[in-house]
């Protein structure tokens, strides 16, 4: 404590027109710090309104953090990451960016795949991107779901009104869709089975060289088909369901299968409100 | 795409069979609209309010092709097999399909059983249409019902004034309004009078939205072509664009409408793919609309379908 006249405080307490008096500042600065004064011995902190920006700076640092990090810090922070929309480690995001990064990938080599006449294999990229293969054991799967949803046997088979409104809310990942109409007419005949189904758009795996280009048949051997590089690739497409139908199949046994189309206008409808949804039918204007 | 959704069926009850003459006239009608380029047709079985439902679920719809022994229609599956002669006398010039259309005339909705029970009829019917002939029966059947088309009885007055408030609401929500021109084609001067205000008032209040034209002929002399139609409906104040679009484009709505019902659940998952909606021949073949049998049908033409033949092909280069 320094009560000397030097001091910042007695200078600045000198200016001040109620201590007018030599003494009254002696002793404003004495009692200060005292127990039983008016004054007290803490500081009380409010929070300000600029929360934002403290916010971002934290953001900023944990950025920098590496993952490990992380998840070895304590839980309680993990919470509040989690409720961040633009967290990066959010599955949602970490799907989407999955997916951004695929798109390129395709992007990139369908640019290298039109300027050569090499075969899609001996690119780098090729390795990472999605195959279709792979996803054939999820649609088998899908297919033994369906039976069991519709109850379908190899003898028996569902009422169609009964089995339609079963289908309105079954969940179409890992069925074989093709997209039968459509307003952007690029999209028409593009089969692949579905890995996410977003509130507008299919997201589809597609198989390599694989278009109605193969049910061509000509005689001549010197006018072959070509194929554009995007359809050597295949991969990931994201199609959207608004002004398009699709199509899918159910397999019964090696030599029946039954056939659904799904109308996208009215599949609007995020997969999981889906299930408790009740429909109704609307102006038929927008299917023609 | 030439559509008349409306071809009286000659007996309006359950119990009474038509008689040979009466097939005989139908057929005549068909085979006349077959000439005038018509290429969709709707037979219409219209029943009063107080008809009580039939208990089998087949003999709900009385309407029975086979008996007119009609040709065989263009391009069905049938047509195919043997004696492929569009041009004989095997098969129609132009018609494609025949559907079937049930109309249920309401007084008053409260007394009318049948309207619980509409969708009893879903699965019989291909279109399904009511007939107001009070002002409450039309507001329930536009606010309400599940329904493809109103049409009004044209030889009397309307049941009230048309508003376009009301009657654009139904239009919005899909529901089409019919003009019948048969009863412009009759003798008596009054039926004539009332056609005229009745389709002046339907198309002022509709704006010549969602209006569908149809025949409703009793004999083959009643019935006109497309052309003959738009220069006297063009008289009544309707758009020479907007008249072809009500014998062509809004029929085929109705109709896929109607269909859809049957067809999908409310509208989201279709069976079959979407271009066979229209498709009703192999019901009509079955003669049994109930029956699930109707999911799997000519298996091979299928099995060839293009979706099938991806995934086997994915297949067959996984096992090499």
């Amino acid at each position: 404590m320094n009560n000397s006249k030097d001091s910042i405080e007695y200078k600045l307490l000198s200016r001040c027109s109620n201590f007018n008096n030599e003494k009254k500042i002696v002793d404003a600065l004495d009692s200060r710090y005292s127990l039983t004064g008016s004054q007290k011995n803490y500081l009380i902190l409010k929070p300000t309104e600029g929360d934002n920006n403290t916010s971002k700076n934290k953001k900023r640092k944990k950025k920098s953090l590496s993952i490990l990090r992380q998840i070895t810090s304590n839980t309680g922070n993990n919470n509040n990451n989690n409720n961040n929309k633009f967290n990066g480690l959010r599955t949602r995001n970490e799907f989407k960016t999955f997916i951004k990064n695929n798109l390129k990938l395709q992007k990139n080599l369908n640019k290298k795949l039109s300027c050569t006449t090499n075969s899609v294999e001996s690119f780098q990229e090729f390795n990472e991107i999605l195959k279709f293969e792979d996803f054939i054991k999820i649609n088998e799967l899908w297919n033994s779901y369906l039976k069991n949803l519709l109850s379908v046997s190899n003898n028996k088979l569902p009422n169609v009104q009964a089995a339609l409104s079963k289908l309105s809310s079954a969940d179409l990942i890992g069925s074989f869709i093709t997209v039968i109409k459509s307003s952007t007419y690029n999209n028409v005949g593009i089969a692949g089975i579905v890995i996410w189904e977003s509130q507008y758009n299919f997201i589809i795996v597609t198989p390599r060289n694989n278009n109605w280009k193969d049910d061509i048949n000509i005689p001549i051997p010197t006018l072959s088909v070509n194929y554009t590089s995007k359809e050597k690739i295949g991969g990931i497409r994201i199609i959207s369901k608004r002004n398009t139908i699709f199509g899918f199949y159910l397999p019964i046994n090696d030599q029946e299968l039954i056939e659904f189309s799904v109308i996208g206008n009215r599949f609007l409808i995020k997969s999981y409100d889906r299930a408790n949804k009740k429909f109704k039918n609307h102006n038929v204007n927008d299917l023609i | 795409m030439l559509c008349d959704l409306n071809v009286p069926w000659p007996v309006n009850d359950y119990e009474t069979k038509p008689t040979l003459d009466q097939l005989n006239t139908l057929k005549l009608i068909i085979l006349t609209l077959d000439e005038l380029n018509y290429t969709h047709i709707a037979i219409n079985l219209t029943i009063p309010q107080n008809l009580k439902l039939a208990n089998n679920k087949i003999n709900v719809n009385p309407i029975d092709l086979k008996l007119l022994n009609l040709p065989r229609w263009k391009g069905s599956i049938n047509d195919q097999g043997h004696d492929h002669d569009s041009t004989g006398s095997g098969s129609f010039k132009n018609i494609q399909k025949i559907f079937k259309r049930l109309t249920i005339s309401i007084e008053e909705p409260s007394k009318c059983s049948l309207l619980s029970k509409l969708n009893n009829f879903n699965s019989v019917f291909d279109v399904i249409s009511i007939q107001p002939l009070s002002e409450k029966a039309l507001l329930l059947a536009v606010t309400n019902l599940d329904i493809d088309l109103i049409s009004f009885k044209f030889d009397e007055k309307l049941p009230c004034f048309l508003k376009h408030k009301l009657i654009c609401s139904a239009i919005e929500k899909g529901i089409k309004f019919e003009i019948s021109y048969n009863s412009l084609l009759s003798d008596n001067n009054y039926i004539k009078r009332q056609f005229f205000t009745n389709t002046l008032s339907l198309i002022r209040s509709s704006r010549s939205r969602g209006l569908i034209i149809s025949s409703g002929a009793k004999s083959f002399l009643e019935l006109r072509s497309l052309f003959d139609i738009t220069n006297l409906i063009i008289l009544l104040g309707m758009n020479h664009n907007d008249c072809k679009l009500s014998m062509t484009d809004i029929p085929g709505k109705v109709i896929l409408n109607g269909r859809l019902r049957y067809k999908s659940y409310k509208q989201i998952v279709t069976i079959d793919e979407f271009s066979n909606i229209l498709n009703n021949e192999i019901e009509e073949e079955n003669n049994n609309r109930e029956d699930s049998n109707l999911f799997i049908k000519d298996n091979d033409k299928k099995r060839k379908s293009y979706l099938n033949n991806v995934m086997e092909r994915e297949k067959k280069k996984l096992k090499n």
